[in-house]
């Protein structure tokens, strides 16, 4: 059994020592690490200086770590992270750590998903947070970092290596997965708002979300038809959202949301067509992937092969932001199912 | 009892629920989409080892199950 991590690491140990040291106990994830000597997690706990190093944030599964302030700021030396960037790594925390996300499942799944942060506020232009053109890709060191500091505190706190953590294949997202929603390009109300928050308060909403998967629609400025290609995408017989439904994900490029607000759509139209259309019938599901699951849906009439299976229980289950950049193309996150849903909460700071 | 596949989560999830030495008996992976009789001889292969655990003393099984390494296996992770 690997020793608990150490508080800090000794700043006397040449760089390449103590990433070695790290990396043979299972404590990276695979990329070098910025040592957590004992001044740097200093700084980083003064990221958040109402809390007590010792205030502990979450008890987090499979090994029921304990997540200290001290620890968290550890992980998120590791990762990169600016001492700024910390209250928004703690309130990805405090929401992963809410039942309805179900860590303890997520931490030990075969499923390929990941903590996907969506960052909504004043923070996100703040800490400089991609929500534009590569916003899942690399180059912006908030994105960067932020991820992967709530991933090394799963992997370290929760005992979630490699050994441990039996998704079946993973996927790049378990390395960061962090981004902030255009909200100056969305025609409508961002997430934040649609979910009670003001707008002027910085919110991090979290979906446990496998990789996003591009759609093209260059043709299309009918909304009706760009529903029926995303439909057509995001309804896969193989996808979990077909089976076990929950909080699945659209990011609607910004050239595609202006089609469709220019049309009098709302952002509830969207959804509401993709409720509609996004289905496969009962015939076609009934012997495959998930069909015979614990969370199928008791709406879909299973005596009636024409039944048609939605990906949602209802409409606003799926979740629509605007982000990234020119083009034609929006992303669908599909998700695990139920058993994860997504969660939103507040950041301490502006 | 786990499957090998599984067992080092067993071994953590033990961990984080206080029961850092709990004995774990492994079964060859995978056993959830075998067939009945499979299963069945699985079952049999442990039976006596089950046994074993469950009538030793605990201290004992302790100094036994403490740390124990569970590789594993190839399919699952080649190394």
């Amino acid at each position: 059994m690997k020793p608990e991590i150490p508080l800090v690491a000794d700043a006397n140990d040449a760089f390449d020592r103590v990433n070695e040291y790290f990396y043979e106990r299972g404590w990276t994830d695979g990329l070098p690490i910025v040592p957590p000597t004992e001044a740097r997690v200093q700084a980083m706990l003064a990221g958040m200086p109402a809390h007590a190093p010792d205030e502990l944030i979450s008890v987090v599964p499979p090994k029921m770590g304990r997540a200290t302030m001290r620890q968290i700021a550890a992980n998120a030396v590791m990762a990169g992270c600016r001492p700024e960037y910390l209250p928004v790594v703690v309130a990805a925390l405090q929401a992963i750590s809410e039942p309805q996300y179900g860590l303890a499942h997520r931490q030990t799944t075969t499923h390929a998903g990941a903590p996907l942060i969506i960052v909504n506020g004043p923070i996100a232009e703040r800490l400089k947070i991609n929500c534009g053109r590569g916003l899942f890709g690399p180059g912006w060191r908030a994105n960067a970092t932020i991820g992967r500091a709530l991933r090394l505190v799963l992997i370290n706190i929760g005992g979630a290596g490699p050994d441990v953590d039996a998704s079946q294949t993973g996927h790049p997202g378990k390395y960061t997965y962090c981004i902030a929603e255009y909200e100056k390009a969305n025609p409508w109300e961002p997430l934040h708002v649609e979910r009670g928050f003001d707008p002027g308060q910085s919110v991090v909403t979290v979906v446990n979300a496998e990789a996003p998967h591009s759609m093209t629609e260059n043709i299309q400025t009918d909304p009706r038809e760009i529903m029926r290609t995303f439909a057509s995408s995001m309804a896969t017989l193989g996808v979990n959202n077909l089976y076990s439904q929950g909080h699945p994900v659209l990011v609607l490029g910004i050239e595609h949301a202006r089609h469709i607000a220019a049309a009098g759509w709302s952002k509830r139209d969207v959804k509401q067509a993709l409720f509609e259309l996004a289905r496969q019938p009962w015939g076609l599901v009934k012997n495959r992937g998930k069909s015979k699951g614990p969370r199928f849906p008791a709406c879909v009439d299973r005596n009636d092969d024409a039944s048609m299976v939605p990906i949602v229980c209802e409409a606003d289950d799926l979740i629509v932001i605007v982000a990234g950049g020119a083009g034609g193309k929006s992303m669908f996150l599909p998700t695990a199912g139920g058993q994860s849903l997504s969660v939103s909460k507040p950041l301490e700071t502006a | 009892m786990i499957s090998t596949a599984f067992a080092p989560l067993a071994q953590v999830t033990a961990q984080g629920a206080g029961h850092a030495s709990l004995p774990i008996v492994v079964v060859p992976h995978p056993v959830g989409d075998r067939d009945q009789e499979l299963i069945r001889q699985r079952g049999e292969q442990i039976a006596a080892q089950c046994v074993r655990v469950l009538t030793t003393p605990a201290a004992e099984l302790a100094r036994e199950f403490a740390g124990k390494h569970y590789p594993l296996p190839a399919a699952v992770m080649p190394r």
